[in-house]
């Protein structure tokens, strides 16, 4: 068992917590992750054939605008045969003004470099830059001996009146996950931005709230609460207002936890949380060593879009970074509106 | 009886032991072992209170410990001050986004006349098929649909909605479907009893559709809301915006002082919060837009009226701040006392010393959740709609509204239809507010009814 002084952070032990109220990047979860090789671009534009007589209208155009065209490009703003019908009847000025404004357009719609903004700056001048994720200091706390936290007065019963996942003792620290031999730690990441209504950052309060996470299993006739050491490892900090820097904390505390030898199952939040937790099992477990079983009515492979990480995106981050292989990745219950033809390939 | 005498015995040692040790805790000093920095960081009571210390809790944290001990608290605490500043090379400055993203800004450019599909004349044009109809397509205050410039300028629109369903609100999150469930709820629409107007008739009214948020980010995609808002007043008209949480009152006001000028616009916040704090992480965000706005000098604090003030972020410090920054703050409290004609007749009176032009921004959260559980961060205790249906109707009638928002309503937190009522009810007291103002209608006299 750990000393006191290891758990509490008092005297000796100062310095050590004082160096870990912010754990930082250390692990870098890459921002940006490694750019997309092309063959996972989805839904680019074919090339279109153009017919002999609009090519012959074209004639007098810039060759960089009829690529557009060729490229089919243009698609987005006018229709194919709609354009096509333009170019056979439109007087040569007035075509000449129109491809030019498909060509502006274009311009506006896709990314330049200089004028598009990459990147969301963040106000680096403020004293509480990181407070939102700073540890408290064990040292702010009475002193006590590493391990799970019983919250409860009685000889019966262990809750106490405190609401913790499936009436679980708490653990704060790595040191107290080992000191108890914890099997299990649950831990929340109230991370509240799905695409579709938001309301995830009521989940781990509400699971808390609610019974039936612990007792006894009628078809296995196992107490997973008497067999196993499990915990409640409260929630982990989030950035409400970026998933991006969201999942970069939560793969630190999640890989915190697994270092240990418990088993982390982590009470979202939004999907976008399956990256950051499968590639701190993969961090600890080895990149390859892992395979998933996806349970979800959407897909969530999502990618090339204007955010590298979204909860529709985090199996394709899991897979194109190598922490699992597509071989040992297993999806059930598809069946939203997601994936075409030429994305399932 | 022996075990009682015992029990009785070891209480009486606790008790003893107790007195013992109180006069030594109150007689030396934890911090006096520190050196001159850490008891100088330990004593400032600004830095106690960000820990959720005071200077007696933080005896009482501290006792019997040895010297030690209380260094590594010291220690502890200052690193967390330390750690939470930015440091290069370990804190990202920036969040990344994706260059290669296909239509990077597809979503957000208007699609020009010459591209539409079907040709058609500039100016609002209905969705309804009947002459009567009620119902059918929603649209705010059943107006008739622009979707461009060109549209408001062909009808000479005078007031025109738009949806902004950014949801970022620090509370629950659910504005984005506020615009959606507002344009599906009634309230908007007829005469209004005790303005004696009905706005619907009086103006040109408009529903200007939505605007683009980015919903992965509330910092991007606010330059491109305060263009089209801008747009939007460039030609004469009074934008009523719906969010979208309290974010959109940035570009909201930014937008206003694009077209009007920089110390001519001011600011009536409806609104529990102050949404002044600071030392956020993010350049915006719905409890530092406030701030934003003032360190940026769109406004003046002098120019800035907060209204029904009642939440947990509305501490002394902060409201200190902003009085002495210039800004006059009406409580709820001065509401209920002093009733709300009397502190709607101060308010407009303190109006006409400053810019002739005012933005008024209400947030949901002003109401007493009972009138509005659907609100994003609710704070019980607020103003009632027998308050608010006349302040806001006064404010629009007797100064010059050059836009309106409405921010934080989260439909989802409320089955029933009150919220939504209750919001529609408001945007309409405003518009029969404009509608006066330009009828010179005056408010029907209950004497003479």
């Amino acid at each position: 068992m750990p000393s006191i002084n290891a758990i509490s952070g008092w005297g000796m032990a100062a310095a050590a917590a004082a160096s870990a109220v912010v754990a930082g990047n250390s692990f870098d979860t890459p921002n940006p992750p490694p750019p997309l090789p092309q063959e996972d671009i989805m839904g680019e534009p074919k090339p279109i054939d153009i017919p002999a007589d609009v090519m012959a209208k074209l004639s007098g155009i810039a060759p960089e605008k009829v690529a557009l065209i060729k490229e089919g490009r243009t698609g987005r703003y006018v229709e194919k045969e709609a354009l096509f019908g333009r170019i056979r009847t439109m007087p040569t000025a007035e075509l000449t003004a129109y491809i030019d404004a498909i060509a502006a357009l274009h311009a506006q719609v896709e990314y330049k470099e200089g004028r598009d903004a990459k990147t969301i700056p963040l106000d680096t001048r403020s004293a509480w830059f990181n407070a939102w994720k700073a540890k408290r200091p064990l040292v702010m706390d009475p002193k006590r001996d590493a391990g799970p936290m019983d919250l409860g007065r009685y000889i019966g019963g262990r809750r106490g009146g405190f609401a913790t996942f499936a009436g679980a003792p708490v653990a704060m620290t790595p040191e107290d996950l080992k000191a108890g031999k914890v099997d299990v730690a649950i831990v929340g990441a109230p991370l509240d931005m799905g695409s579709g209504w938001r309301n995830a950052i009521d989940g781990p309060r509400a699971m808390r709230m609610t019974g039936g996470a612990g007792g006894n299993d009628m078809y296995a006739m196992i107490n997973p609460s008497s067999a196993l050491e499990i915990v409640d490892y409260g929630d982990i900090a989030i950035d409400q207002n970026s998933t991006e820097r969201s999942v970069a904390h939560v793969r630190e505390m999640v890989r915190e936890i697994a270092q240990t030898g418990a088993i982390p199952i982590v009470i979202g939040g939004d999907h976008s949380l399956e990256y950051p937790n499968v590639a701190a099992a993969a961090d600890v477990h080895g990149k390859g060593n892992v395979s998933v079983v996806h349970f979800d009515s959407h897909y969530d492979v999502g990618r090339n879009g204007v955010h590298w990480i979204t909860h529709g995106s985090p199996v394709y981050r899991v897979l194109h970074e190598g922490h699992v292989r597509p071989q040992d990745y297993i999806q059930v219950g598809l069946r939203a509106r997601g994936p075409d033809l030429e994305t399932f390939g | 009886m022996a075990r009682s005498t015992l029990l009785a015995r070891s209480a009486a040692a606790c008790l003893a032991l107790a007195t013992l040790s109180a006069p030594a805790f109150a007689q030396s000093d934890p911090l006096a072992s520190l050196s001159p920095e850490k008891k100088a960081f330990l004593s400032d009571p600004a830095t106690l209170e960000r820990f959720g210390l005071t200077p007696e809790k933080l005896q009482i944290a501290l006792a019997g410990r040895p010297a030690a001990d209380v260094d590594a608290y010291a220690t502890a605490l200052m690193a967390v001050v330390e750690d939470s500043k930015y440091k290069a090379g370990r804190d990202p400055a920036e969040i990344a986004l994706n260059p290669q993203a296909r239509g990077w800004n597809a979503s957000t450019v208007v699609r020009p006349k010459m591209f539409d599909k079907l040709a058609r004349d500039d100016g609002p044009f209905s969705l309804k098929r009947y002459m009567f109809q009620k119902g059918g397509i929603p649209t705010f205050a059943d107006a008739p649909v622009a979707i461009r410039k060109e549209d408001l300028v062909a009808g000479k629109v005078e007031v025109a909605f738009v949806g902004v369903p950014l949801d970022f609100s620090s509370g629950w999150r659910d504005a984005k479907h506020a615009p959606m469930a507002l344009r599906g709820m009634d309230g908007l629409v007829g005469a209004d009893a005790d303005g004696g107007v009905d706005p619907g008739l009086v103006l040109s009214i408009a529903d200007y559709g939505d605007l683009t948020p980015d919903y992965m980010a509330p910092d991007r995609g606010l330059d491109h809301i305060r263009a089209m808002i801008a747009e939007m007043a460039s030609v004469g008209v009074v934008p009523f915006i719906v969010g979208g949480d309290h974010t959109i009152m940035f570009p909201d006001v930014a937008a206003m002082v694009d077209i009007y000028g920089a110390g001519k616009v001011a600011l009536v916040q409806f609104n529990a919060h102050a949404d002044a704090e600071l030392n956020g992480d993010h350049l915006i965000s719905d409890n530092q837009t406030l701030t934003r706005l003032l360190e940026q000098n769109l406004l003046r604090g002098s120019d800035v009226t907060l209204v029904g003030l009642h939440g947990r972020d509305a501490g002394p410090a902060t409201q200190k701040r902003l009085t002495d920054a210039g800004a006059k703050i009406v409580p709820t409290t001065a509401i209920q006392e002093k009733g709300w004609q009397a502190v709607t007749t101060d308010l407009i009176a303190g109006l006409k010393t400053g810019p002739e032009n005012v933005f008024v921004s209400f947030d949901m959260s002003v109401l007493d959740p009972g009138d509005a559980p659907a609100s994003g961060r609710p704070v019980p205790g607020g103003i009632t709609m027998r308050e608010a249906i006349p302040m806001i109707r006064q404010i629009c009638a007797q100064t010059k509204v050059v836009g309106f928002d409405l921010l934080d309503a989260a439909p989802i937190l409320d089955p029933t239809y009150v919220s939504r009522m209750s919001a529609n009810y408001i945007l309409h007291a405003c518009l029969s507010g404009i509608a006066m103002r330009k009828t010179g209608a005056t408010p029907v006299q209950t004497a003479k009814r």
